[in-house]
């Protein structure tokens, strides 16, 4: 039966018209994901509204075509302007742009694209398959355990992005969980750091922070230079000797895939995490860990196939607990009750080809995003090779309507700009911006079950050592934060000094 | 400014940022004590989170500012150095062509956000302030300014207000 259902999707996508949809869905998703500040979260949003009229079948294979393009496309101006498109491609940028900067920006797109499309196709084995099995382990986590994930997710991308001073990048997360606490509390609906602002005690919202801290800063960096020099080159490269690299680099794309569906999986945690974590990972199996962050390939394979391989992770949760993995899948799972499906355990018995048609919908949207990105990879340099002078203005028009889109709320273009000068510090100062917009991210998800936590404790924190996945968050978390303030290291120290004297 | 001074300046600015961060902490505890919220707990109270964030920062940012002047070997009279450092090169900045670009780029932006865009429609605002950045950054000839102004600001309203079915600001 399965293999039926299987047949009967392919059939579907390969309708004229379905695949005319998937074609320009799935480009209409990369532009999206091109342009900085354009969300996923917002290109599936504003896709899902006009899908409203269309057969379902039809917009189930665009909006499928529109986050994986929107997650992939982040990828190609983290590499060539060092501004990621999306959050989710901000651990990209880290070794994408310094390739790009050495000439070879059409090798880091190439690599980049395929990593993406093979992280999505081995997320679809996992929504066919694991569905189920992984299903249950996420139902094991409780609050203490989402808590400490977030925390661990932080600490995480402090210590990867801040080169060498983990303590600057921490303090970076913290700040982003204090733009989160702005507003009303979750909990007890009680205004924090709102000062009377109506606008305010609605929460910053997301979009205008990302926009702010990452587009704003280069924006604004780009007045003082020449305006033509920062611009990296799409090298001329040969799809063989590309394809010979991914192979050599195919462990780390396997693996960080697995880290992504993982990290997809847990109700909340989205793409930008599964990035992190995926490059966090290659970089600690990698023999040459100094070499990350300077443009090293296997950063740009294993953050890209990571954040893509998140997207079949997010949406295995809306499908068997209509409860998203990511914020666009949240949205996704808006789309799919506005066209007539309800997922959750009932969705086996009431639409059993539904699982199996959105995972051909979503290997065949990731193959086509491969063709598009690379055919499109040479619009997109020729249009950020542009004299930045020329660019930035207009993008930040794009940016002031990426900030307004999510609420249609003038506030929320002024947050982008506060933010931008924000960002624009944070960058004069050497802190990194990621984890600011990590705590951003993840802080209401560490806010909300601490405290639920402790409440359903009388206060407690003991409960939380009682977990074993709690025990083993926060051995790791322990371990992290020694190791990053240097103290195995001067214990070594130590005992080799010790040594040394009593050898004398 | 070398990264020593970066540090040093950094790290203080964040200790003052924490200690609000916390004050502020403890006057949400207070407040959601009394009626109507009545939580006199702090682990479960609104500001607890606020008072670890800001512990938070006040404790990297001792890490750091210790650390900073532990391993450069700077005693006081280095503390009071780098302070100067600070201050001359504070304003050479200003004196630097490149940073008043910025400045003054900057600035257009922010009347564009906060003042223009809410009593201008879009359309017009957005063109305008494509067309005087370019004109001061000086990025190309006048009529390719007006050119690319208008043609950007078009596509922008097609692809948005057309395609997408979006409203603009």
């Amino acid at each position: 039966m399965a293999l039926q259902y299987l047949f009967n999707a392919i059939l579907t996508v390969l309708t004229p018209i379905n695949f005319l949809t998937l074609i320009l869905s799935t480009a209409a998703g990369l532009m999206m994901g091109v342009l900085p500040g354009l969300s996923a979260t917002m290109a599936v949003a504003l896709l899902t509204g006009l899908t409203y009229n269309f057969p379902t079948q039809s917009a189930l294979i665009s909006l499928l075509g529109v986050y994986v393009g929107a997650i992939s496309g982040g990828c190609q101006s983290a590499i060539l302007l060092n501004i990621p498109g999306t959050p989710a491609s901000a651990a990209t940028a880290l070794d994408g742009f310094p390739i790009a900067k050495r000439g070879e920006g059409g090798r880091a797109i190439f690599l980049a694209t395929t990593s993406s499309c093979i992280g999505t196709i081995i997320s679809v084995v996992f929504v066919l398959t694991l569905t189920p099995l992984l299903t249950s382990l996420a139902l094991k986590f409780t609050s203490w355990e989402f808590f400490l994930l977030s925390i661990f997710g932080i600490l995480i991308c402090g210590a990867i992005t801040a080169q060498g001073k983990a303590v600057k990048g921490w303090i970076s997360g913290l700040l982003g969980i204090l733009v989160a606490c702005i507003g009303m509390d979750a909990v007890d609906t009680f205004p924090r750091f709102s000062y009377g602002n109506v606008n305010m005690m609605a929460n910053i919202q997301l979009i205008p922070v990302m926009i702010g801290l990452f587009g704003f800063p280069e924006i604004v960096k780009s007045f003082k230079g020449s305006g033509k020099s920062e611009v990296e080159k799409l090298s001329p490269f040969h799809i063989k000797e590309g394809i010979k690299e991914v192979g050599k680099n195919l462990p780390a794309i396997l693996r960080s895939s697995c880290i992504g569906v993982g990290v997809g999986i847990i109700p909340g945690v989205g793409e930008d995490v599964g990035g992190w974590l995926s490059y966090w990972a290659t970089k600690n199996f990698s023999k040459d860990p100094e070499s990350f962050g300077k443009g090293n390939v296997k950063g740009i394979c294993a953050a890209e196939a990571g954040n893509n391989s998140c997207i079949g992770g997010a949406i295995i949760p809306v499908l068997s607990l209509a409860v998203p993995g990511s914020a666009p899948a949240a949205v996704l799972l808006a789309a799919f009750l506005m066209h007539g499906y309800r997922p959750g355990p009932l969705l086996a018995s009431e639409s059993p080809a539904f699982v199996y048609q959105i995972g051909i919908y979503l290997m065949f949207a990731s193959i086509a995003m491969w063709a598009i990105a690379l055919v499109m990879s040479k619009v997109t340099t020729r249009v950020l090779r542009a004299n930045k002078k020329i660019l930035m203005p207009i993008i930040y028009l794009l940016c002031v309507i990426g900030a307004y889109l999510i609420n249609y709320n003038m506030f929320d273009i002024k947050v982008m700009f506060v933010f931008g000068l924000v960002g624009l510090l944070l960058s004069y100062m050497d802190v990194p911006a990621a984890p600011f917009l990590l705590g951003v991210i993840l802080g209401p998800m560490l806010d909300q079950n601490l405290r639920r936590a402790l409440r359903l404790s009388n206060g407690s924190f003991a409960p939380m050592f009682a977990r074993p996945i709690c025990i083993i968050f926060l051995v790791v978390i322990a371990f992290m934060i020694l190791s990053q303030l240097g103290v195995f290291r001067a214990i070594k120290a130590a005992r080799n000094k010790k040594k040394s004297v009593v050898g004398a | 400014m070398d990264n020593k001074t970066k540090d040093t300046i950094f790290s203080i600015l964040m200790l003052a940022l924490g200690a609000y961060v916390v004050i502020e902490g403890i006057n949400i505890f207070k407040k959601a004590a009394q009626p109507p919220y009545r939580i006199t707990e702090l682990s479960i109270s609104p500001g607890f989170l606020p008072i670890i964030v800001g512990s938070g920062i006040i404790l990297l940012s001792l890490i750091l500012l210790v650390r900073t002047l532990v391993v450069n070997k700077v005693g006081f009279t280095g503390f009071g150095k780098i302070m100067s450092n600070f201050g001359i090169s504070f304003v050479r900045a200003f004196k630097d062509p490149g940073v008043i670009k910025m400045i003054i780029g900057a600035a257009i932006m922010a009347v564009l956000t906060f003042i223009l865009i809410d009593h201008v429609p879009f359309w017009i605002c957005g063109t305008l302030y494509v067309i005087v950045t370019m004109f001061y950054l000086r990025a190309t000839s006048w009529w390719k300014i007006l050119l690319l102004s208008v043609l950007s600001m078009g596509a922008i309203y097609l692809l948005f207000q057309v395609a997408f079915k979006t409203i603009l600001p």
